[in-house]
C-alpha cells in the first residue's frame, strides 16, 4: 500500500471536494425543506398525494409489464447465438443513452393521433397520450433496458452445465428453470428492476411530451415537482424530499441485494 | 462453476487502454470545440439579455434584431418562456437585462423580489381564441360549444401560466352565455387532458391534432401552419383584459441599454413591430399594480 502514499493528499482533496459536490445540494434541499413554513401541509396537499400515488401506480404497473416481458427477452439474449438477437441485443440499450425527450417525441410519432399507428389504435378505440397509459409507455420506454441488461448477464452468468445436468437428471426445462436458473440469476434480475423502477419513477421528459400533465393523471412527481416550483416553492421542496427519501431507500436495497449476493458467493 | 459474476448493467466495459485514450481524447475535443463555439458576451459587443413571455417569440425575434440594427455595437438575446418560469429563474438567480411578462402577477412577484429598477410599464394588450384542430372538426361550423363537448381533448396553459389564469377566467365568464348551456365551465374543464407549462406547448399539441382545442392568445394562431386548426372568437364580453409589463432589472449589466430597449419597446419602433404581430397598444404607459 506504500506505494499508493504520494497519491494520498490528491485521493482525499478529491474525495472531499466530490462529498461537498453531491453532499451539500442533498444536504440543502432536506434543510431548506424542513425550514420551510408549513412543510407536513405540502407533504399532505392534494398535489402531492396524487403524484405520489401516480407514480407508485404507474411505476408499479411498468415494472409488471417489465418482469413479464423482459425476463423470457433477456434469457433468450443470454441463451441465443443467433445473428438477428445479437443485432437486437446490440440496440436494446438504445433507450438508456437516448435523451427521454427525444423519446416522447417518437412515442408521439409511433402512439399520437397523428402518429404512424396512432390512428389505427385509434380505430379501435384506444387513444394513448395524455392517458395514464401514456405514462407507464414513457417508463416502460425508458426503465425496461435497464432490466433486460441486468437479466441478461445475470443468465449468462448461470452454467449450461448445471442446467444441463438438470435435463438428463429428468428434470423439465420449464422445472429446471423455476428452479435452478432464476434462483441463481435472481439477484441480477432484482438489481436490474430496482434499477428500472428508479428510472421510471424519475422518467420526465418522454412523459411531459407524450402524456402531458394533468393532476391525479398523468402528472407524476417530477412533473408536480416543475409545476410546484412555478408556483410554490415550499410543494416543491417537499416533493424533492420525499423522493429523495425514496431514492435513498432504493440505494439502501441495491446495497443489500448486492451484499447479500456476494457473500452467497464466496 | 460459475462464470463471472454479473456486474451492474453498463453502457459497455471500457477495457482496452486504446480505447480509453480515444475516449479522453474525444471528450477533450468537445470541450476545446464547445468552448470556441460558445459565444463571450461583452467581447466587443454589448450583450442585452430580454427574459420575454412564451407568447412574445416572434416579435421579440423580430424586435431585437431592430433594435440590433438602431445599435450595431449591441447583441440582443431573447430568452422565451413561460412567464411563471422566467419568473422562477429570475427569483432564483438568473440574470438578464429586462424581463417582459405576459401578466402582471408575474411581473410583481419579480417586483416584490426586489429585482426590478424603476416602475413595470405596460407595452402591449392581447385577446384570447379558442383553437380547434381541423382533425378533429368535420368541417362543420365549430363554435365555443364544442368545447364542452363531451369527449373532447382540451389542453390548457397550467393555473400558473398566463395564459391559463387568463383561460379560466374567461372559461368562467362564459358561464353566462345562455347558448353554451348549464355549467359550462365544469364540462370544458372536465376535458382537460394536459395542463402546459407555457402556452406555445397547448398551440402545438392542437396544431399537432393530439389535442382537439385549446385556449390561446390571438397572436399565437400567426406561428402555427396555415390550416391545422380552426380559430374560435372569444365574445369581448367574455373575454379578460391581458396587459403585458415590460421593465429594467435591477440585476442589468446594460442598465442603459436595458432602459433604451425597454424605451423601443414601449414607444419606438418596437410598437409597430408588436402590432404587425396582432398584438394591442397599451392604454396607459405606467403599469398599474
Amino acid at each position: 500500500m506504500s506505494s499508493f502514499s504520494p497519491w494520498a493528499p490528491a485521493g482525499l482533496a478529491a474525495t472531499s471536494l466530490y462529498v461537498l459536490f453531491i453532499g451539500l445540494p442533498v444536504l440543502a434541499l432536506i434543510v431548506r425543506s424542513v425550514q420551510h413554513q408549513g412543510f407536513l401541509d405540502s407533504l399532505t396537499s392534494d398535489l402531492a398525494v396524487q403524484a405520489l400515488q401516480l407514480s407508485l401506480f404507474t411505476s408499479a404497473v411498468t415494472m409488471v409489464v417489465v418482469g413479464l416481458v423482459g425476463t423470457p427477452f433477456a434469457l433468450l439474449l443470454a441463451r441465443s447465438d443467433s445473428l438477428v438477437l445479437r443485432v437486437i441485443d446490440s440496440v436494446v440499450e438504445l433507450p438508456i443513452v437516448l435523451p427521454p425527450v427525444v423519446a416522447g417525441v417518437a412515442m408521439l410519432m409511433a402512439f399520437g393521433r397523428q402518429g404512424i399507428v396512432g390512428p389505427l389504435l385509434e380505430g379501435m378505440g384506444l387513444s394513448i397520450p395524455f392517458t395514464t397509459t401514456a405514462v407507464i409507455f414513457a417508463q416502460i420506454f425508458v426503465g425496461a433496458p435497464f432490466y433486460i441488461r441486468a437479466a441478461k448477464l445475470g443468465f449468462q452468468s448461470v452454467a449450461r452445465d448445471y442446467e444441463d445436468v438438470s435435463q438428463t437428471l429428468g428434470v423439465s426445462p420449464w422445472q429446471t428453470f423455476w428452479r435452478l436458473t432464476l434462483p441463481l440469476a435472481a439477484p441480477s434480475l432484482l438489481t436490474g428492476a430496482v434499477l428500472a423502477w428508479a428510472r421510471a419513477v424519475s422518467e420526465f421528459g418522454a412523459t411531459i411530451m407524450f402524456a402531458g400533465n394533468l393532476t391525479g393523471k398523468t402528472q407524476t412527481m417530477p412533473l408536480a415537482i416543475m409545476t410546484a416550483m412555478e408556483g410554490s416553492l415550499g410543494s416543491a421542496l417537499a416533493l424533492s424530499s420525499l423522493l429523495l427519501l425514496g431514492s435513498m431507500l432504493v440505494l439502501v436495497v441495491l446495497g443489500m441485494i448486492t451484499r447479500r449476493y456476494g457473500q452467497a458467493h464466496r | 462453476m460459475l462464470r463471472q459474476r454479473p456486474s451492474i448493467p453498463s453502457l459497455s466495459g471500457v477495457r482496452s487502454p486504446f480505447k480509453l485514450a480515444g475516449l479522453v481524447l474525444l471528450l477533450c475535443a468537445m470541450v476545446v470545440w464547445g468552448a470556441c463555439m460558445s459565444p463571450t458576451p461583452g467581447n466587443h459587443r454589448n450583450a442585452l439579455t430580454v427574459f420575454a413571455a412564451a407568447s412574445l417569440t416572434e416579435a421579440f425575434d423580430q424586435a431585437a434584431r431592430a433594435f440590433e440594427s438602431e445599435h450595431p455595437s449591441v447583441s440582443v438575446t431573447v430568452h422565451n418562456a413561460g412567464s411563471q418560469q422566467l419568473r422562477t429563474q429570475l427569483v432564483h438567480g438568473a440574470r438578464a437585462d429586462v424581463f417582459a411578462s405576459a401578466d402582471l402577477r408575474q411581473m410583481v412577484a419579480v417586483v416584490d423580489s426586489g429585482l426590478v429598477s424603476g416602475q413595470p410599464r405596460d407595452f402591449a394588450t392581447n385577446r384570447l381564441v379558442a383553437i380547434v384542430s381541423t382533425d378533429s372538426s368535420s368541417g362543420d361550423e365549430v363554435g365555443l360549444a364544442y368545447l364542452g363537448q363531451p369527449g373532447i381533448k382540451l389542453v390548457l396553459a397550467a393555473p400558473e401560466v398566463p395564459a391559463g389564469t387568463y383561460a379560466r377566467g374567461a372559461i368562467e365568464r362564459l358561464r353566462n352565455a345562455p347558448e353554451l348551456g348549464e355549467g359550462y365551465p365544469e364540462r370544458v374543464l372536465g376535458n382537460l387532458v394536459s395542463e402546459e407549462t407555457n402556452v406555445r406547448n397547448v398551440v402545438q399539441k392542437v396544431a399537432l391534432g393530439e389535442a382537439d382545442a385549446g385556449v390561446v392568445y390571438m397572436t399565437d394562431v400567426n406561428s402555427i401552419p396555415a390550416g391545422t386548426v380552426l380559430v374560435v372568437p372569444i365574445p369581448p364580453e367574455s373575454d379578460v383584459t391581458i396587459q403585458y409589463p415590460i421593465a429594467v432589472l435591477k440585476g442589468a449589466s446594460q442598465p442603459d441599454l436595458a432602459r433604451s430597449f425597454v424605451e423601443f419597446m414601449v414607444t419606438g419602433r418596437g410598437q409597430d413591430i408588436l402590432s404587425r404581430h396582432g398584438f394591442g397598444r397599451a392604454q396607459t404607459g405606467e403599469s398599474t399594480r
